[in-house]
C-alpha cells in the first residue's frame, strides 16, 4: 500500500470528525455523533484492501468507513448536518450512512445487526459466483450478542465469503468490555475454530496486509474470516446534543493509547515533511463545511417519500 | 434545580425496600452500585434477549428484575422473550407462577436519532396480551407509575419520553401533584375545561397541556386527558371524562394504524359518548422517524396543530355561541 495516500486517507478522516465535533459542540448536528477518531488506520487499512464493487456494511461509528469506502465527503458532511444534498436526503443522519454508488450497503445503529445483513450480501455474493467478498465492521462490544455467534456459525458453515473485522477499543459505550464479558473477542472467534488473525489496529499497514490476506481467503472459498484490530477512540463514545460527555476512560489508559495514535505511528514511517498536506486536507474539510453550512435543508415533501404506506398523515380526518 | 428527578427516587425507594429487587442494564451508575451492591446492578454484555429471558427466570424464582433496555428500539431484540414468554407464562401455567419484572424503555422526543432509534410503540405493546403498557406524560407520572409497576406482580413496560429526562425537564407541564404511585388503566384529568376535550398519552400530554394553555387566551377551555397507560386502556373512564356534545380530538404521536386512539374512538362513538362528527384523531405519521427536523416537523402532532384542530373543528366550542 502507498503509506502516504493511507495518511492523507486517515488525516481527512481525522479532521473530518474533528470538524463535526466542533459543529455538534455549536449544537449544529442533529442527534449524536460517534466520532472514528482514534480508529482511522482500521478503516483505511481495511477498505484498501478492497474491490470497489464489494459490498461494505457498517454501524452507527460509519464516517470512517464510508470516507474509506470512497463516499463524497461533501454529501457524508450534508447528511450528517441534515443539509440539502446529503447522501440519504437528511433521513440517515450521521448513525445510518448508506452509499449505493460506492458500494456502502448501510450503516445501522442497532449493535450487531449487520452481522446477519453482511452475511445475506456474502451469500448472495457466493451465489454470484464472481469471486467477490463481503466486508462488514463491528465494536467489541457486537460480540456480546447472540446474533453475532449465529451469523457466525452460519457463515461457517456456508462458507460464506464474509470479512469481519472487529474493531476491539475495548470499550462499549460507558462499560468496559472486560467488566462484561470473559473472554476476549479473539479468543471467543477461535472458539468457535473460525479463521482469524489480531492485529494492530493503530498500523495502517499491518491492517492493510492482515485485511489482504483474509480477503484473499474469503474470494477462494475458504469461508468466513476474522480481523480483531486493537485500537482506542481518541475521544469518546458518543456525543448527543451540544455537551461532550464526560470522561469516563482512566487518564493513563488514555494517554498510553494516545502516545500510539495511527496518525503519529504512520507519519513515523513517512520520510516526507507532512505540514504541506495537513494544510492541504484541513482547507479541503473547511471548504466542504462552509459549503454544507451555507445549504438549506431537506423539502418537507420528501419526509413521506420512501416507504410503502402513508396515508396516515396528521390532519386527514374525515 | 433543586427537585429532585421522581424516577430516580421511586427507584431508589424501590432498592432500598426490595431487597429481592435487582437491576440489569448495559450501563450501571457507580453511585447505585455502591449503594445496593454490584450483585444486585448487575452490569450487562448488549444482550438485549438473553437479559430479558434472564429477569424472566428470576421472577419465576421469587425475585422482581428492573431491566433498564435504554431506547425501547433495543427491546425489539428480546422481541420472543417478551412477546412469547414473558406475557404468556402466568396464563400458561394457570397462574402456577407470577412474573414480577419491569422493562424501562426510551421512546422519542427531541432527540432527532433516527428510525431506528425512535419510537413510541405504545400501540404496539399493549397488543401483546399479558402486558402493563406505561406511558407516562409528565414526570410526576413517570415517579407515580414507576412506583407502581415496581409493586406489580405482572410484567409491566414503561415507556418513557427522553423529554422527561431533559436538562430543562422541571419545567415542563405538571399536571400530576406528587409522584405517589398511580393506578394502571386509570386515566386522569390533566387539565380541567369545559369546551373540548383533548385525550393524549405520552409526549401529547405535554403538547396538548401546551395547546390548552395557548387555547385558554383566546377563551376556550380545553379539557385535557391523560391515558397514563395504554394497557389496560380506560375506555370507560374516559367516555365518562369527556365533555358532552363538545369536539374530543384524541392526539397520539403513534400514526393511526391500530392504535389506542381508534380503539378510543370507537369507543366513545358505539358508547354514546360523543357524536361521530365531534370525534376527531390527530396522529403521527406512518413513516419512520428522519433525523433531520425539517423532515420529522411535519410528521408528529404538536400543540400548534393541535390548536389548529380544536379550531377547525365542525363542533360547537361553548365561546363560538
Ligand atoms: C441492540 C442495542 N443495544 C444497545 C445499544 C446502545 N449502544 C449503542 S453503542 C453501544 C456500545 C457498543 O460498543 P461496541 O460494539 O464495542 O462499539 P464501539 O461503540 O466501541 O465502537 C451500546 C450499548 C444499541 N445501539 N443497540
Ligand atoms: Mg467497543
Amino acid at each position: 500500500m502507498d503509506l502516504l495516500s493511507a495518511y492523507r486517507d486517515m488525516l481527512r478522516i481525522r479532521l473530518f470528525e474533528e470538524s463535526l465535533l466542533r459543529c455538534a459542540k455549536q449544537g449544529l448536528v442533529p442527534g449524536s455523533i460517534h466520532p472514528y477518531t482514534g480508529q482511522e488506520a482500521v478503516a483505511v487499512g481495511v477498505l484498501g484492501a478492497r474491490r470497489p464493487d464489494e459490498w461494505v456494511v457498517s454501524f452507527y461509528r460509519c464516517h470512517g468507513h464510508a470516507l474509506a469506502a470512497g463516499c463524497s465527503p461533501q454529501r457524508m458532511m450534508r447528511e450528517i448536518l441534515c443539509r440539502d444534498g446529503g447522501l440519504c436526503g437528511g433521513k440517515s443522519g450521521s448513525m445510518h450512512l448508506a452509499d449505493r454508488a460506492h458500494h456502502l450497503l448501510g450503516s445501522t445503529s442497532i449493535v450487531a445487526a449487520q452481522l446477519p445483513i453482511a452475511a445475506g450480501a456474502a451469500m448472495s455474493a457466493q451465489l454470484d459466483g464472481a469471486g467477490r467478498a463481503v466486508l462488514v465492521f463491528c465494536g467489541d462490544g457486537a460480540l456480546g450478542a447472540g446474533g453475532a455467534y449465529e451469523t457466525l456459525t452460519i457463515a461457517a458453515a456456508q462458507r460464506l465469503p464474509l470479512l469481519v473485522v472487529c474493531e476491539d477499543n475495548g470499550w462499549q459505550d460507558q462499560t468496559a468490555s472486560r467488566w462484561v464479558r470473559h473472554l476476549s473477542p479473539a479468543q471467543l472467534v477461535s472458539g468457535l475454530d473460525l479463521p482469524h488473525v489480531e492485529v494492530d489496529g493503530n498500523d495502517v499497514e499491518a491492517v492493510h496486509d492482515a485485511a489482504t490476506a483474509a480477503l484473499a481467503a474469503c474470494r477462494s472459498g475458504a469461508g468466513p474470516q476474522v480481523v480483531v484490530a486493537h485500537t482506542y477512540l481518541r475521544d469518546f463514545h458518543a456525543q448527543l446534543g451540544d455537551q461532550p460527555p464526560r470522561q469516563y476512560r482512566p487518564q493513563e489508559e488514555r494517554q498510553r493509547w494516545a502516545a500510539r495514535d495511527p496518525l503519529t505511528v504512520a507519519a513515523g514511517r513517512i520520510p516526507a515533511d507532512l505540514t504541506d498536506l495537513h494544510a492541504e486536507v484541513a482547507a479541503e474539510i473547511d471548504e466542504l463545511l462552509l459549503s454544507a453550512l451555507a445549504a438549506g435543508t431537506p423539502d418537507p415533501a420528501t419526509a413521506t417519500t420512501g416507504v410503502s404506506v402513508t396515508t396516515d398523515l396528521i390532519g386527514a380526518h374525515r | 434545580m433543586s427537585r429532585r428527578h421522581p424516577a430516580g427516587v421511586a427507584i431508589r425507594e424501590a432498592f432500598t425496600a426490595q431487597p429481592m429487587l435487582s437491576h440489569f442494564s448495559t450501563y450501571q451508575q457507580e453511585d447505585l452500585i455502591a449503594e445496593y451492591g454490584a450483585d444486585r446492578m448487575v452490569r450487562m454484555p448488549i444482550a438485549e434477549n438473553a437479559m430479558l429471558g434472564m429477569a424472566l427466570g428470576m421472577a419465576l424464582t421469587g425475585r422482581r428484575v428492573l431491566f433498564s433496555v435504554n431506547r425501547v428500539a433495543f427491546l425489539f431484540s428480546a422481541f420472543d422473550q417478551l412477546v412469547n414468554q414473558v406475557a404468556t407464562w402466568r396464563y400458561m401455567t394457570d397462574g402456577q407462577f407470577s412474573v414480577p419484572l419491569v422493562i424501562r424503555g426510551l421512546t422519542r422526543g427531541g432527540e432527532h436519532l433516527g428510525a431506528q432509534h425512535e419510537h413510541a410503540p405504545h400501540g404496539m405493546l399493549s397488543q401483546i396480551p399479558g402486558l402493563v403498557v406505561a406511558v407516562p406524560g409528565s414526570p410526576n407520572a413517570l415517579g407515580g407509575l414507576l412506583r407502581t409497576a415496581l409493586q406489580h406482580p405482572d410484567p409491566v413496560v414503561v415507556l418513557e419520553s427522553p423529554r422527561l429526562f431533559a436538562p430543562t425537564w422541571s419545567e415542563l407541564p405538571e399536571p400530576e401533584p406528587t409522584a405517589a404511585a398511580l393506578p394502571f388503566g386509570v386515566a386522569g384529568l390533566a387539565r380541567p375545561g369545559t369546551d373540548l376535550t383533548l385525550v393524549a398519552i405520552g409526549n401529547t400530554v405535554i403538547e396538548s397541556l401546551l395547546a390548552a394553555e395557548r387555547l385558554a387566551t383566546r377563551g376556550i377551555q380545553a379539557r385535557v386527558v391523560d391515558l397514563r397507560t395504554a394497557a389496560p386502556l380506560d375506555r370507560d373512564g374516559v367516555a365518562a371524562m369527556v365533555v358532552p356534545d363538545r369536539p374530543v380530538i384524541l392526539v397520539d404521536e403513534q400514526s393511526r394504524a391500530g392504535s389506542v386512539m381508534t380503539d378510543l374512538a370507537y369507543h366513545l362513538v358505539c358508547g354514546g359518548a360523543a357524536r361521530p362528527e365531534h370525534v376527531e384523531l390527530l396522529s403521527g405519521a406512518g413513516v419512520p422517524a428522519p433525523v433531520s427536523a425539517a423532515l420529522l416537523d411535519g410528521l408528529l402532532p404538536d400543540a400548534e396543530r393541535i390548536v389548529r384542530a380544536a379550531l377547525d373543528n365542525p363542533a360547537p366550542l361553548a365561546q363560538r355561541r
